[in-house]
């Protein structure tokens, strides 16, 4: 794929969609592209937050891995965000995330996710709005 | 510094001035003499008075000193001289005219060249004086310098000042003496002639200096209201929409043209000025030679001046006018430099200034390892009214690990740069043991405390260079060791000191980071003559373990039937790498050969297409981003400039149309497709026909190559070490297939097994050493710049460590890891750390906790 329908495919998600095609254009310009097959690990709960995924194509699904088995939290789709948490706060990853289907994504390193948020306003938007949907899920859920 | 330009130079330069001035009157006697030899040419040998009375012969360069009566009268004869008759004799006196024409251009060359010199000197002690200034101005006050402004004044603006020094008294003298002697000699001539001369140098020293006055005044005039101008235009571009709105236009105009006016009124009374000097100076030069022909013919007629007198008066006013010319520029230089010399001693005069840094120049000893550091109610503003520190008084006990807990910017910062010494002007006194921190010596500070703060700063070269910073002797020739290993410590030496590196190394976790630049660099000189083929040795292993791990997919091997999609379209054409000469850098773009090649299977179209979609994406996403940005490191053949001239390039090929690309515009497009790798860059030019027209022009390219670029190529060849290519390349034959998920992870250990097997683990680590960090450490990621400094400091194995800041750039597990790693190197010693919060913290000796520039809580 390139440059130019991976930034198609983002703008069509819920995520990333009105969102500058410069911004977009930059954001694919610093990742790699990266693949992982069905049922591979993109990254274990307590590693080190070094960098953000943009899910291009195929879902992830988000776990825990404890003493008492696997907790689900649940699946994404292309456009999710995946590590903007860890990376913001400055601590490990929080949760495990595998691959549920043949899986493409964009790699942004953290150096490259800061100085993105700093130049690109709408793709700080963009991390943002995704964050506050996941939160607004998470207290639906609590209440 | 003196304030005083002249009392400076005179300090400095007073022996080499007095040399000058002596030679200058030593040259007087002889320039008068050459000013009298022409009289003598006219009188005596062209008119014959000297063969008066019948005489055949007359007698030159006779010289007699006639005695005073007390000595018994008469003369005393020191050269009988030489009889000749007129013809020699005028012959030999005009020789003599020569010689002496020779002797006063010899002065001269003598004293420009003195003069020369002398100001180049004067000018490498200044700026050498600026720099020593610049070097011990506080932190505070560095952070003030506007770094481009101290280098101007350093190496531009001080350069006419030294080019003065070296005329600063001799020129006065020179030229004062020189026409002095050419005045005097007219009046001794003639009186009448003397004071019209006289006359004319006086309204030349006078009225032209004042009217060239006026004409410097109206020049600074002019320059500023050109300068308010553009501010002007600049001002309403800025405004256009505003000035639309509210109708302004016809009075923007109108005060444009008011503007346009009195830069024309100060132009035109410029050039009247400036053409009114020219008159005067041409008629005064032209008018006096006029009063001497007419009034000097008029003596010489009535017989009470002869013609050689005239002739010489005529040729000594000749010599007048210039020196007096220079001698008002000298003056009007003199003023010129004068200013420009206060206004630089200005900028380097702080009110206060750091100790000198030479250690001969005394200060404080370092107590000893025991003595607490006293903080003894320190205060400092924060420019608001309020306080970041508030009457602190705090004892460190030494030797011990430290934590300051407070917010970023807060209190924790200011005590860590306080004690670092990056802050010298607070109320209260700071000391180690009963010394006052600021006693000591930058020498003798520096080798018992280092403070590393939140930006570290590296500059250009190795990263060895960069870790030995201060250790290392600058004025070592090359190929000589250059570290003096008596600033690490007693029983230092070479072999302590790359243990040391690899302990501080190791300490910051930094390990796999030199490893990582020493794979991604070329062996050269020694280390490529001594690993080579260990490298090659290391490769078939390699390739063993890949296979047994299974791993084999994960690198695409340079292999003369497929395409590398790991490597560029210049390596694919090649496959191999350019040696030098005609294919290296952007050679092969612009090669004959190779553009033949191209053409003939039908590569050309696609790859000048695909140059152009990369350099629009260029100009779209690129345009405008800091130099710096991390984007030009992933596409590291752009740079900012080249991507403001692809704008012209695109431009460029707009206006070409249907016609397609001129060579030149061709061979930049190819330039930039050649550098391009799909699975990092992505344009979509991979198509699988692509990549099998590709391997046919491979092919073609390797059996039409032409005689003499065989050696402009370095093949790809399993059984040979790529001198050009990185070791990386070397050992794999190939490269990992970036886009698979965790595939370096993998990889990477069985490189490094591999490597350690060999015993090839110290070379990977000098190559790394070696690595050019770039100017401020560019070349380096930010987390990497971060632990080589602290490296760096820990190196020093200081007393006392201040770390401020220096791990933010870290994620922080990375960061605790490394703090873990400092305190074990600095165990025994002293740490000084901020902190954000008590967890990080566990484990030090003391913990303060601040808050609003108050400690709140801590101790031991």
């Amino acid at each position: 794929m390139a440059l130019e329908s991976e930034i198609s495919t983002l703008q069509e998600t819920p995520n990333f969609r009105g969102t500058d095609a410069g911004s977009m254009r930059l954001l694919a310009c610093l990742s790699d592209r990266v693949r992982l097959s069905t049922g591979e690990t993109l990254c274990h709960g307590g590693d080190p937050s070094d960098a953000v995924y943009i899910v291009l194509n195929g879902d992830v699904e988000f776990v825990r891995e404890g003493g008492d088995g696997l907790q689900r939290f649940g699946v994404d789709g292309p456009g999710a965000v995946i590590g903007e948490v860890g990376v913001l706060c400055d601590a490990e990853r929080s949760l495990t995330v595998r691959a549920v289907s043949d899986l493409e994504l964009l790699r942004l390193d953290r150096d490259s996710f800061f100085r993105l948020m700093h130049d690109k306003p709408d793709f700080s938007l963009a991390v943002a709005r995704n964050l506050a949907m996941r939160l607004r899920t998470e207290a639906a859920r609590g209440f | 510094m003196d304030t005083n330009l002249f009392r400076y130079a005179w300090r400095h330069s007073k022996g080499q001035q007095l040399v000058l001035l002596a030679v200058i009157i030593i040259s007087l006697p002889f320039y008068w003499i050459s000013l009298e030899v022409p009289k003598q040419i006219a009188n005596d040998a062209i008119q014959g008075r000297a063969f008066a009375d019948g005489n055949l012969t007359a007698t030159l360069f006779d010289m007699k000193i006639g005695l005073p009566a007390f000595l018994g009268g008469g003369n005393l004869v020191i050269s009988e001289g030489l009889d000749l008759e007129r013809l020699p004799f005028l012959l030999v006196l005009s020789g003599w005219f020569l010689a002496l024409v020779f002797v006063n251009g010899a002065f001269k060359y003598f004293i420009n060249l003195r003069k020369g010199v002398l100001g180049e000197t004067m000018l490498r002690r200044m700026r050498h004086d600026l720099f020593v200034l610049l070097l011990r101005f506080r932190p505070e006050d560095v952070a003030a310098v506007k770094p481009a402004e101290a280098a101007s004044m350093i190496k531009d603006e001080v350069d006419p000042i030294g080019g003065f020094i070296g005329d600063a008294f001799i020129q006065p003298v020179f030229l004062g003496t020189q026409a002095a002697t050419a005045l005097i000699f007219i009046f001794v001539q003639s009186v009448w002639m003397g004071i019209a001369a006289a006359a004319v140098v006086t309204v030349q020293a006078v009225i032209i200096p004042l009217l060239r006055r006026e004409q410097l005044r109206l020049g600074r005039m002019r320059q500023i209201e050109s300068r308010r101008f553009a501010g002007r235009i600049g001002e309403v571009v800025e405004t256009a929409s505003t000035v639309h709105t509210f109708g302004a236009s016809a009075d923007v105009d109108a005060d444009v043209a008011n503007r346009l006016g009195t830069l024309f009124t100060i132009r035109a009374r410029l050039f009247k000025r400036k053409f009114a000097v020219k008159f005067l100076n041409n008629m005064l030069s032209q008018v006096t030679p006029f009063a001497f022909y007419s009034v000097g013919g008029y003596f010489a007629l009535r017989g009470e001046m002869d013609i050689g007198q005239l002739i010489a008066v005529i040729a000594a006013y000749r010599d007048l006018p210039p020196p007096i010319k220079e001698l008002i520029d000298w003056d009007q230089q003199r003023q010129d430099v004068t200013i420009k010399y206060e206004q630089v001693i200005k900028q380097f005069s702080p009110s206060k200034l750091l100790p000198p840094f030479d250690e001969a120049a005394g200060g404080n000893g370092f107590p000893a390892s025991g003595a607490p550091i006293e903080i003894r109610s320190v205060s400092i503003g924060d420019g608001r009214g309020g306080h970041v520190l508030d009457r602190l008084s705090l004892t460190l006990a030494r030797p011990g690990h430290i934590a300051f807990l407070d917010e970023v910017g807060g209190a924790r910062d200011v005590l860590c740069r306080l004690i670092g010494r990056q802050i010298t002007e607070y109320e209260g006194s700071i000391a180690v043991g009963d010394c006052d921190l600021s006693s000591f010596p930058e020498a003798t500070l520096a080798r018992h405390l280092t403070y590393c703060g939140p930006s570290p700063d590296l500059s250009a070269g190795s990263l060895r260079d960069n870790l030995l910073i201060g250790l290392r002797r600058m004025t070592a020739a090359p190929g000589e060791d250059d570290v003096d290993y008596s600033r690490l410590g007693p029983g230092e030496g070479p072999e302590t000191l790359s243990r040391r590196l690899h302990e501080a190394i190791d300490a910051v976790g930094g390990n796999e980071h030199v490893r990582r630049l020493g794979l991604n660099s070329r062996l050269e000189g020694e280390f490529l003559d001594h690993t080579a083929d260990r490298i090659v040795a290391a490769r078939r292993l390699l390739h063993e373990r890949i296979e047994t791990a299974g791993l084999t997919h994960v690198i695409e091997r340079f292999d003369a039937t497929r395409y590398n999609r790991q490597a560029t379209i210049g390596e694919n054409l090649m496959f191999g790498i350019p040696v030098g000469g005609r294919l290296k850098g952007t050679g092969l773009a612009h090669d004959p050969f190779t553009l033949s090649i191209l053409e003939a299977e039908g590569l050309l179209g696609s790859l000048l297409a695909g140059g152009r979609k990369i350099a629009e994406m260029a100009v779209e996403t690129f345009a405008g981003l800091p130099p710096d940005h991390p984007v030009f490191e992933r596409y590291s053949f752009l740079s900012p400039s080249l991507v403001e001239e692809l704008t012209d390039v695109l431009d460029a090929l707009a206006k070409q149309g249907d016609w397609g690309p001129t060579p030149a515009l061709r061979g930049e497009l190819l330039e930039l497709v050649f550098e391009f790798i799909e699975p990092r860059h992505r344009i979509g030019l991979l198509t699988p026909e692509f990549r099998a027209r590709l391997l046919r022009a491979r092919q073609s390219f390797q059996r039409h190559l032409p005689h003499e670029l065989r050696d402009a190529i370095e093949f790809y060849d399993y059984d040979r070490y790529m001198r050009q290519a990185p070791m990386l390349d070397n050992l794999l034959f190939g490269r990992i297939a970036g886009d698979k998920m965790h595939m370096r992870d993998r990889i990477v250990p069985l490189v490094t097994a591999v490597l350690t097997e060999l015993g090839l683990d110290e070379t990977v680590f000098d190559l790394g050493m070696r690595f050019d960090v770039g100017k401020g450490g560019q070349n380096l990621h930010p987390q990497q710049r971060a632990r080589f400094a602290v490296a760096r400091a820990l190196l020093r194995r200081p007393e006392i460590l201040v770390l401020n800041g220096t791990l933010g750039a870290l994620p922080a597990a990375d960061a605790a890891t490394l703090l873990d790693g400092v305190r074990r190197a600095m165990a025994g010693r002293t740490l000084i750390t901020s902190l954000g919060d008590g967890d990080e913290a566990e484990g030090f000796d003391a913990v303060y906790r601040f808050k609003g520039g108050r400690l709140v809580s801590g101790g031991a």
